[in-house]
């Protein structure tokens, strides 16, 4: 699963990243940098079957605690 | 940026696409069993005001998005700080949809397929639909809608033999909070979500538009959303509530003698017309915040990672469908009505009084 998921990111950073660099967009480059190794790090955890805290029990509980329900 | 328009058929499509979403899918106003159908009227009739203020922000600033605005009343930080959290909130959205539409696949259709296959194929169309623009995702719900409602039409005519229609009474039975509470939910639940359309209407042609595009939207998928809960109630009767995915389960007790039977895929075809609408307008209101908040030349370029990290997110984001509906209906209402009712009538506020400025400087200077 890990390969799939590196050969798929591989393709995308052929296909997305290196036409920016050669335009030299150093914003776009950044902020696709950032968000393609965040979401590298989790399609990873998830292709190594890890269980990923989800955001909307803390949600859950702020909300429940306001209303005191 | 380059510039992209879109007509007001083509918006007034999106818009009621949108609020078809994921409603569908999931059904309004279950906490109000068989007076759900008052629950969607009073929804309706709550989401007048504020669909009265959102267009009129955006006549306010024509030609403007959502982010530009927030930018332009509240000044740079302020304004970058809301964005943010606008980014989120139309990220979440989309996730919750892609996630309604993945359960819905994986509990009735195909059980034995792992739901993130389901959400990759979903994701992956909406990042090429934001990839290529609104003015395709306008053109494709333009095309689609026709069909949307002749389908819809024709399960109606179809379902006609089942309806038992005392199943509607006791109306009022539990008093009215119920119903209230149901119009509320119905209210945060698909109609004041518009608000992410904003972003994508900088590029209505005129300044008028704003008004007919949203009140037309509004009209046409309320009173759609009216009618099929009505018939889900007059085949489910008061049980109605507790089905994960009741539009479903109801068409699937069609039967016209013996060859029309198992027409349910049919609705299908809805739902997922429905939901990748949906999900690609949050998927672009995400990349174009993203693209403002960070001084973008073009929101497409991060389309691809935004729409993997939604894929993710949505694959994460619950542990079960009892989780998913109850947060749907007891949580979502409360976690939105800051993003769907305070902000915007700030805004509009703030926006009220900047113009009056402006005349004023404007007067004086001449």
């Amino acid at each position: 699963m890990l390969i799939l998921v590196l050969v798929v990111y591989t393709s995308i950073a052929i296909y997305e990243f290196i036409p920016l660099y050669k335009q030299k967009l150093w914003r776009e480059f950044g902020v696709n940098i950032v968000l393609g190794l965040l979401s590298l790090v989790i399609a990873a955890m998830i292709s190594f079957g890890m269980k990923i805290p989800s955001p909307a029990y803390p949600i859950k509980e702020l909300i429940t605690s306001l209303l005191g329900k | 940026m380059n510039m992209e328009k879109i007509t007001d058929r083509e918006a007034i499509s999106i818009t009621t696409l949108f609020v078809l979403g994921s409603t569908l899918i999931l059904g309004i106003g279950g906490e109000a069993k068989n007076d759900a159908w008052i629950a969607a009227i009073a929804g309706l009739l709550f989401s007048v005001p504020i669909f009265l203020v959102y267009s009129r922000i955006v006549s306010i600033f024509p030609g403007k998005d959502l982010f530009e605005i927030l930018n332009l009343v509240f000044g740079k930080y302020i304004g970058k700080f809301i964005a943010l959290l606008y980014i989120w909130y139309a990220f979440h959205l989309g996730a919750l949809v892609m996630r309604n539409f993945g359960e819905f696949v994986n509990t009735l259709g195909l059980p034995e397929t792992p739901m993130f296959v389901i959400l990759l194929t979903l994701g992956l169309v909406c990042v090429v639909a934001v990839k290529l623009g609104i003015e395709v995702v306008g053109r494709a719900s333009a095309y689609f809608i026709p069909f949307v409602f002749a389908n819809l039409l024709i399960v109606h005519i179809l379902a006609f033999p089942q309806l038992k229609f005392n199943y509607v009474k006791p109306i009022l039975y539990n008093g009215i909070e119920p119903v209230i509470k149901g119009g509320f939910s119905a209210l945060s639940f698909p109609f004041a979500e518009t608000f992410i359309l904003m972003s994508a209407f900088s590029a209505l042609k005129t300044k008028k538009s704003s008004f007919k595009v949203y009140f037309s939207g509004l009209f046409l998928a309320g009173i759609t959303i009216i009618i099929v809960t009505l018939r889900n109630i007059f085949m489910l009767g008061k049980s109605f509530g507790l089905f994960y995915f009741p539009s479903y389960i109801a068409v699937s007790h069609i039967g016209i003698g013996d060859f029309i039977q198992r027409i349910e895929v049919a609705v299908s075809f809805v739902f997922a017309v429905a939901a990748t609408v949906k999900v690609s307008v949050c998927l672009f209101a995400a990349c174009k915040g993203i693209g403002r908040v960070f001084g973008l030349e073009d929101y497409r370029s991060v389309t691809i990672n935004v729409g993997l990290f939604m894929i993710y997110f949505s694959f994460i984001i619950y542990d079960s469908i009892m989780d998913m509906r109850y947060w749907a209906y007891m949580i979502y209402p409360y976690y939105a009505f800051p993003f769907q009712i305070i902000i915007p009538v700030i805004v509009w506020i703030a926006a009220e009084v900047k113009k009056k400025k402006t005349i004023k400087i404007k007067a004086s200077a001449l």
